[in-house]
């Protein structure tokens, strides 16, 4: 079984325009964990949840071998006002400017259905589906599709 | 014919064992300093060829590693591994930045003490690592910019690091081969540390007190963070505390104990180790023991290798005994002399390029000129005068130590660069006027 025949046509996508304030907003309308940023037809990128949360983080947790090895963030006591305030901060600005960091791993039409179960493992999140050699977008695959797929018999 | 040199004093190909072995450590030298290829690959690569060219043999290779060093700076790096994970240093940080109600200006102040304290008993790179990500927190929920402080990290770390015997590579490279103890280093160099930072950070201090202000309302995110929930594991934490307080306590009695320092260390990781996994499974332990090994700085650990193995090369060619020659003829042969000249060039030339490397070769030289300057009580002055020079020096420029990289790194990351020549308008005045002071400290205290 390929990735073809569980992905999912003509996705949501983003352009690298977009605000975060838009991304945030079709996450949760399209209840999606993750959108795929699209220039004309080809992928440019992901802006997900995990983007998005990251942009509320202290600078000093994203920042590579800072704090992310701490155990938990307990001692910070900010308020949701304060979360919120951090939120309009960046709502305006691009996504471009807040992709998925590192090559963003996409499935191709003939990848097999095991290759997409193990990036739902790895990445647990939607994920995008290229033309192998354009990169164009031609579909999306969620978790919940191959959770479906497996379940039916 | 020297020992550990091919027969006849010649190498492959018949070359000259001095030129091969003095072209080869220079070019290393060059590339490490470039940064053009990762450092531990130069040495390593520098190190294995001393041995393939024939300059050394296996035997004099191996002998010119100097264990005493890697298992010190491995015993701290497992010790420190593991502490960190009890989420103590974020404790510290944010315990002291409240103590002064989070007032910027008191913040640079305490946590230029704490990075200072810290890089004392702990390796420079290891307590930046650790403070740098806390300070940056803090600095963002205060919306304040960052630099004054982290210069001030990088100062107090060099500083801190220059008292103690375990505080900076440097020491341990000189402790270890001088014979030099943890007390030996606490009775004469630590001595004038205070005064070096607190002549560095006042004014530093008051140099940016425009750029250390907030509002009050941003003091209260800070104050309102709850420093006890930073510790993640008390029960680890007490016996960390206790583990670490056993190794300090032991690295003040080595000396009497006849003990390598690397040794005290070495069982205090390996407590540790027992002491945070008593109970666990098989699996459990051999994770555990595993993560806190991968933390350990390999790749400055097989630099110190290839280092070690370059230095021996040239040591055995007779290129440094060549250079110590020189030093003795240039000043006459006199301490005093030799003593100022070793503190300034070590200054100038930690400050222009790393200082373990430096160090790394200073120390055959100044070993050779023991005998013509009086004996080994007289030479002790001397490796003072390396000490002070070697760890000071680091300040000089961005560049100068590898703690100051660090920090760098993590300010650009952040998007709040420390730039070169910015920040040498700083760091050039603070790092002479240290080694001033240590000139005096010298003359005052021993040469006079």
């Amino acid at each position: 079984m390929t990735v073809r025949e569980v992905a999912r046509r003509d996705p949501v996508t983003l352009s690298p325009g977009d605000t975060v304030s838009r991304a945030a907003e079709l996450l949760v309308e399209e209840q999606l964990l993750a959108l795929p940023v699209v220039e004309g037809d080809r992928l440019v990128g992901m802006f997900g949840l995990h983007e998005l949360v990251a942009l509320l983080m202290p600078r000093a947790v994203t920042l590579g071998r800072g704090l992310e090895g701490l155990a938990d963030l307990d001692f910070v006591a900010d308020t949701l006002e304060e979360l919120r305030e951090r939120l309009d901060h960046v709502c305006a600005s691009p996504v471009r400017a807040h992709l998925e960091s590192g090559r963003s791993r996409a499935l191709h039409p003939d990848s097999s259905f095991t290759e997409a179960l193990f990036l739902v493992y790895r990445l647990g999140r939607d994920l995008p589906v290229v033309e192998e050699e354009t990169e164009r977008l031609v579909g999306m695959v969620s978790p919940w599709d191959v959770l479906e797929t497996l379940r039916q018999r | 014919m020297q020992e550990g040199v091919t027969a006849g004093g010649h190498v492959l190909l018949g070359w000259n064992v001095v030129w091969v072995a003095g072209i080869l450590f220079v070019a290393t030298y060059i590339v490490i300093m470039s940064e053009k290829i990762n450092r531990a690959i130069a040495a390593l690569l520098g190190g294995s060829l001393m041995i393939i060219l024939g300059v050394l043999n296996q035997e004099a290779a191996v002998r010119g590693v100097d264990f005493n060093v890697l298992g010190l700076l491995t015993g701290m790096m497992v010790l420190v591994a593991i502490t960190r994970k009890t989420g103590v240093f974020q404790y510290v940080a944010i315990w002291s930045a409240k103590k002064v109600n989070a007032r910027p200006l008191g913040i640079l102040l305490m946590l230029s003490v704490v990075t200072a304290v810290f890089s004392a008993l702990l390796d420079n790179v290891t307590t930046v690592l650790l403070i740098v990500p806390v300070t940056l927190l803090i600095t963002e929920e205060l919306e304040i910019d960052p630099y004054p402080i982290l210069a001030a990290e990088i100062f107090s770390s060099n500083i801190g690091g220059t008292a103690t015997l375990i505080g900076d590579p440097p020491n341990i490279m000189i402790g270890s081969a001088a014979n030099l103890s943890f007390n030996d280093f606490l009775v004469n160099v630590a001595p004038i540390t205070p005064l070096i930072f607190v002549l560095t950070i006042v004014p530093i201090a008051f140099l940016w007190r425009k750029r250390l202000v907030t509002t009050e309302a941003l003091r209260e995110r800070v104050l309102s963070f709850r420093e006890h929930e930073a510790i993640t594991d008390p029960k680890l934490l007490r016996k960390c505390l206790f583990v670490l307080g056993l190794v300090f306590v032991g690295f003040l009695a080595h000396g009497a104990l006849h003990l390598e320092p690397a040794t005290i260390a070495m069982f205090g990781a390996a407590l540790l180790l027992l002491l945070a996994n008593m109970g666990e499974d098989a699996e459990e332990q051999s994770k555990a023991v595993h993560e806190a090994f991968a933390e350990a700085e390999w790749v400055t650990l097989f630099f110190f290798v290839g280092l070690f193995i370059l230095v021996k090369g040239v040591e055995e060619a007779g290129l440094l005994d060549m250079l110590a020659r020189s030093v003795l003829q240039l000043t006459r042969g006199s301490l005093e002399v030799t003593s100022y000249a070793v503190l300034w060039v070590s200054a100038i030339a930690s400050g222009i390029v790393d200082n373990i490397p430096f160090v790394a070769a200073m120390i055959p030289v100044i070993h050779q000129m023991g005998p013509a300057l009086g004996g080994p009580e007289h030479l002790e002055i001397v490796w003072w005068s390396l000490s002070l020079g070697a760890c000071l020096g680091g300040n000089g420029t961005l560049i100068g130590a590898s703690a100051n990289v660090v920090v760098a790194g993590f300010a650009e990351r952040a998007e709040e660069p420390i730039r070169f020549i910015p920040f040498l308008k700083v760091s050039v005045p603070a790092m002479l006027l240290s080694i001033v002071i240590s000139n005096g400290y010298l003359y005052l205290r021993y040469l006079h």
